[in-house]
């Protein structure tokens, strides 16, 4: 287990790597000039040219891209062009809001996710089965940014319930302004939790396994809790991880939408205004949280089955 | 469609050989969601194929003074924000939103099945270095990627098909790999290889037939997504050329509207539901037909 | 998410990315008021004025919802708008504009000027002090305005050129000498970039100064971050407009996404809020306890033809498009009425606009007429450039493009995002392209010297490469010219001939709309799309 951890934990700081020089190549191809942006219409070449020269962007790329790695050696994540601050202080104050996004979004995810799947999967072929299904085939088609606006409209500015948007003040205010947009994001996975959970359900209920428990005549409910869910435990743990990305990408639009400031819209505007250090970080940030994340599953994943091989 | 596991683990039904085309014509007949699914599908299509015939006005004649009409016996959906006919732009939208759905699919499910095989099957350097690749584009935040590639390539459909081209592939490549290590074990390709049967005749005769399936069935999901993602990336003002119709652009113009003519963002959503739940019932019907038990 | 002049994300949300470069724009002439029409705003204002005959009130709180988040309190260097209309809460210049557009003394209470019309000499206002207490003086506005002047990286410093040096006489007269005579002078030095800080700012280093800052304006900010969802402005007690601010604070939200601002309001989380959607301009006219105010701007959206091309440099072709175009159901459709159609490239709140200037209206058969006698009579095709992330340009491109077909003229929309469509149309690699201009001061020369004088103007004539000998020549003269009938005359002349030549297409005259709640009284949004707090009170 641990040298498996050790090999792990080598291939994220890989991954990780790979994900930033990737950025940066991909930030440089693009045409725009952050200078512009920021001087403005009316700014005088002269005035550009000494702008990017202090920001080092008439350097060639590979010195460019050496320069950066140095800097990220010592720790120092650059200052944003346009904030004029350290792009570090500028995470460290959205990081919490994208964190606790997607971590409520993964918990609606479950908790929505799984009794849908050990539904439909009890009801196989019923009209509760074919209902879930339909649903999640909904949901898989719903654009986020679409139906967030619509649960603004309905719980926001009908039903006053819930705010309109924005992070909201203190720990209760945080928590209520964080419904509607983890509910929207959650979206972006649940579809697939279900579809999956519900064919892996399948197969345990079909099992001998669970034959012999029916057969000793424990009541179906107790059969489904305590075998069937405890089997989609493992499951479902794997896919959150796998999907993991998935869900982090898609707070970048649900930040839009809902106002909130965390790293997906920070980035989002990032790159529009070709703020290098800020996309650079930023996206670093969020890859490592993908891959640790990933990790963190896998590993959890390993210790609940020791049929897995970890190689 | 068999169930996601962690790869290591062999699924719980054996791999066996392909069956006869005969088994497969009656489970397709018999398969509720497969007819069902291939009904709305060619239904789709053919409106995709049929939609200058049928549809009412042309998608882009425009008639400013009679912007953001409600529904009427002259507009059966109304009229956008520039007076033109929602229905026709609908019918038009299906074509475009198909096209670019299929289109922007092909070079990940080939790219990506083929790479996936290879890499199960022959697995060490080559295993490695792709895995070390997938991990890093699955890294990406998926929307943050492909806005970079658009931006890079340019707008429109070259760019979000090229976009889709480099992000999507890695699904497939996953899925494919998984199976592909497993199937590798069992007795007939052991057999096979025993009978010295050159490799790629094994790849193509007996490991990809119990593969490929997942890439298939996973291809009409993958549409869908696709078409969502354009429908995203429509909203971000990342879509097809204006004034191309196109269901995200038509949500996204619309969405000012909402509380007004409310019809202009809901109908073509409706639209992209509609066709998710063809493509995936179609998707669960082929998982039913081809699945190996 | 493009926004209305928006963003996307919401298209609008998103892509809000951009930075909209409107400067606060405080410049009327002093010499005479301003030819053009007294805004509705002002009279919409004076009205609420008038039937809330209770005196203000003190106190309270005002809730502002903003597009844009600041990045930086300096005036000396920045564009963006989301800084210039926070850091003028803060800091004040020698001279405002009113909402009419009209040229104030603030600082300065008086002046005289040299018969040559290169010294000018200013009087400061007694009694005027920072927020620390220490007195305004002479040399706070010579370290100010030199800074301001001599930043090469500062965006309106070229709005200084023509000052040569200032001095101070003592502590309450500054001496400006100019190198020429200039009649824009008032107008520049009261731009938000000329605003007074304390000299050598106050003791402390440039960076504590601008976290902290202190001014002579109405309100405060004590432990300014960029990128805050928020910023609290609270009352100078020690203003020297005596009894104001009303206000005890205002708390400045910033919602980029538009979507959101509008619920806001109508939530009525916020009091006020900025850059409202023509779109939404009728259901916020129908919720209760709003009424939605549109502003007067000093703003054109132009739709630009590039001359090193041949086919734009066949003045019939420019002329034929301009025909082409039907600017009032343009306005009508993609701006919900909001906007006025297009004509002069001047916008009609702009001093010496000229309502006479022969407009090339809407007219089928002269587009054909004109394009007959082109080099080009069958049309062509050709590449349109847009900032993709801002709706309103794709719903202009798209009429605009509808509007170009039947004439031959195939247009192929290109959209691009915000930082690629500055880069690529400034380098000219572009064939159409459409955006906007505005006038950061009262006094049109900043416009007319950018759209028009190609090698100097600082912009290749917006662009265009357009260049015309005469409009040239004349936009000179009316730089040095003072007598305002005279340079109205100029100014005029400049209008017809732009108009004639057509480089460009005036597309409309966009206002500043904006959303506010029946308890606010008072709110006022100069054309340059500057609003002054201290006169606001809640009822």
């Amino acid at each position: 287990m641990a040298s498996y951890t050790a090999r792990r934990l080598l291939s994220a700081v890989l991954v990780i790597f790979g994900v930033t020089l990737a950025t940066f190549l991909l930030m440089h191809i693009e045409p725009g000039d952050p200078a512009r942006s920021v001087l403005g219409i009316r700014a005088s070449p002269s005035a550009v040219a000494a702008l990017r020269r202090e920001w080092g962007l008439n350097s060639s790329v590979p010195v460019q891209l050496g320069r950066f790695l140095g800097q990220l050696f010592q720790g120092n994540l650059g200052q944003s062009y346009i904030y004029h601050v350290s792009t570090a202080s500028l995470i460290a104050s959205r990081v919490g809001q994208t964190a606790a996004l997607v971590a409520v979004a993964a918990l609606f995810a479950v908790v929505i996710s799984v009794p849908l799947a050990t539904l439909a999967a009890a009801r196989k072929e019923g009209v509760a089965d074919h209902l879930v299904r339909g649903f999640s085939v909904v949901g898989l088609a719903l654009p986020a940014f679409w139906f967030g606006i619509l649960l603004i409209e309905i719980f926001a500015v009908h039903l006053h319930v819930l705010p309109v948007g924005g992070a909201g003040s203190g720990f209760g205010g945080h928590l209520k302004a964080l419904v509607l947009p983890a509910f929207t994001a959650s979206l972006a996975i649940v579809p697939i939790l279900v579809r999956s959970l519900r064919v892996g359900m399948i197969e345990v209920l079909d099992s001998e396994f669970v034959a012999v428990a029916r057969a000793k005549g424990l009541g179906e409910v107790r059969v489904l809790f305590s075998h069937v869910a405890r089997n989609a435990l493992l499951p479902t743990v794997t896919l959150l991880g796998l999907n993991i990305a998935f869900l982090i990408g898609s707070t970048v639009v649900v930040e839009q939408v809902f106002n909130l400031n965390g790293l997906g819209s920070l980035l989002l505007s990032a790159i529009l205004n070709r703020d290098f250090p800020v996309v650079q970080a930023t996206t670093l940030v969020l890859g490592a949280g993908v891959v640790i994340v990933n990790l963190g599953t896998d590993l959890l994943a390993a210790r609940l089955d020791p049929r897995i091989r970890l190689r | 469609m068999t169930s996601v596991l962690s790869p290591g683990q062999a699924p719980l039904t054996a791999t066996k050989q392909p069956h006869s085309r005969s088994v497969f014509i009656y489970r397709a007949t018999h398969s509720k969601t497969f007819i069902a699914g291939s009904v709305l599908t060619v239904g789709l299509i053919l409106v995709a194929v049929l939609a200058p015939v049928i549809s009412p006005y042309s998608p882009n004649h425009q008639d400013l003074y009679d912007i953001l009409g409600g529904f009427s016996s002259k507009h059966l959906l109304g009229t956008d924000e520039l007076g033109r006919d929602e229905l026709s732009r609908l019918l038009w939208a299906t074509r475009t939103d198909l096209r670019l759905g299929f289109l922007a699919v092909i070079f990940p499910f080939f790219f990506g099945t083929a790479v996936g095989t290879l890499a199960g099957y022959y697995g060490g350097w080559l295993d490695s270095g792709v895995m070390r690749v997938v991990e890093v584009l699955i890294a990406f935040p998926f929307y943050v990627l492909v806005i970079g590639l658009i931006f890079v390539v340019g707008t429109g459909t070259t760019g979000i098909i090229v976009a889709f081209a480099v992000v999507d592939w890695i699904i497939y490549a996953r899925a494919v790999r998984s199976t592909t290590l497993v199937v590798r074990e069992s007795d007939y390709v052991a057999a096979a290889k025993s009978g010295g049967l050159p490799t790629w005749r094994i790849l193509w005769r007996h490991v990809l037939p119990n593969t490929v399936t997942q890439s298939v069935v996973y291809l009409t999901s993958d549409i869908v997504l696709v078409i969502v993602a354009v429908v995203t990336l429509g909203y971000l003002g990342l879509g097809v050329q204006p004034p191309t119709p196109d269901w995200g652009t038509m949500i996204s113009e619309g969405q000012e509207f909402l509380t007004t003519t409310w019809g202009l963002a809901t109908i073509p959503g409706v639209a992209v539901v509609i066709t998710g739940l063809a493509l995936s019932l179609l998707g669960d019907g082929l998982a039913d037909v081809l699945r190996p038990r | 998410m493009p926004t209305s002049d928006k963003n996307p994300l919401t298209r609008r949300d998103l892509l809000k990315y951009g930075i909209a470069g409107s400067a606060a724009t405080l410049l009327g002439s002093v010499v005479a008021p301003a030819a053009s029409a007294s805004p509705r705003s002002v009279l919409r204002a004076a009205g609420r004025a008038l039937a809330n005959t209770a005196a203000p009130k003190q106190g309270g709180t005002l809730r502002f919802a903003r597009s844009i988040a600041p990045t930086t309190l300096d005036p000396a260097n920045t564009i963006i708008a989301g800084d210039i209309y926070t850091l003028d809460k803060v800091f004040e210049p020698l001279f405002v504009t009113n909402p009419a557009g009209q040229l104030v003394p603030w600082l300065a209470s008086s002046y005289t000027v040299s018969p040559d019309h290169q010294t000018f000499t200013f009087t400061l206002r007694p009694g005027v002090k920072f927020s620390n207490g220490t007195p305004l003086t002479a040399e706070d506005v010579v370290f100010s305005i030199n800074r301001s002047r001599t930043n090469s990286a500062g965006p309106l410093s070229f709005l200084d050129f023509a000052i040569a040096s200032i001095k101070a006489q003592g502590d309450s007269t500054v001496v400006f000498k100019l190198s020429q005579p200039w009649a824009p002078f008032l107008s520049d030095i009261s731009v938000f970039a000329n605003a007074i800080i304390p000299a050598n700012f106050g003791g402390q280093s440039e960076k504590a100064f601008f976290n902290n800052p202190v001014g002579t304006g109405p309100f405060t900010v004590s432990g300014f971050t960029p990128d805050a969802s928020s910023l609290t402005l609270k009352r100078n007690p020690t203003y020297w407009r005596a009894g104001r601010p009303y206000l005890d604070s205002v708390e400045f939200l910033y919602v980029d996404n538009d979507n959101q601002r509008v619920l806001q309001a109508q939530g009525g989380e916020a009091d006020i809020i900025d850059t409202v959607p023509p779109a939404d301009v009728t259901s916020l006219k129908n919720s209760s306890g709003l009424s939605v105010e549109l502003f007067p701007a000093w703003q054109v959206d132009l739709l630009v033809m590039n001359e090193k091309l041949p086919q734009f440099a066949d003045r019939h072709v420019r002329r034929a498009i301009t025909y082409a175009i039907d600017r009032p159901a343009l306005v009508h459709a993609a701006s919900f009425g909001t906007a006025a159609p297009g004509g002069s490239f001047f916008p009609p709140s702009l001093q010496y606009y000229s309502a006479s200037t022969p407009v090339l209206a809407y007219s089928l058969a002269q587009a054909k007429a004109e394009l007959a006698q082109s080099k080009f009579p069958k049309g062509f095709s050709t590449r349109l450039l847009i900032d993709g992330g801002v709706q309103k340009w794709n719903t202009f491109a798209q009429i605009i493009k509808a509007q170009l077909q039947p004439i031959g003229i195939n247009v192929d929309i290109t959209p691009l995002d915000h930082s690629a469509f500055e880069a690529t149309f400034q380098k000219l690699d572009y064939e159409m392209f459409i955006d906007y201009a505005i006038n950061d001061i009262s006094d049109p020369d900043e416009m007319a010297s950018f759209e028009v004088d190609v090698k100097n103007g600082g912009s290749q004539s917006y662009w265009s490469n357009y260049d015309d000998p005469t409009a040239i020549a004349l936009v000179h003269q009316a730089e040095g010219e003072y007598d305002s009938s005279k340079r109205a005359s100029l100014y005029a002349q400049i209008q017809k001939i732009v108009a004639e030549d057509a480089p460009f297409v005036a597309l409309d005259y966009p206002p500043y709309i904006y959303a506010v709640s029946n308890r606010v009284n008072g709110f006022a949004v100069n054309p340059g799309g500057a609003y002054r707090l201290e006169n606001v009170w809640l009822s």
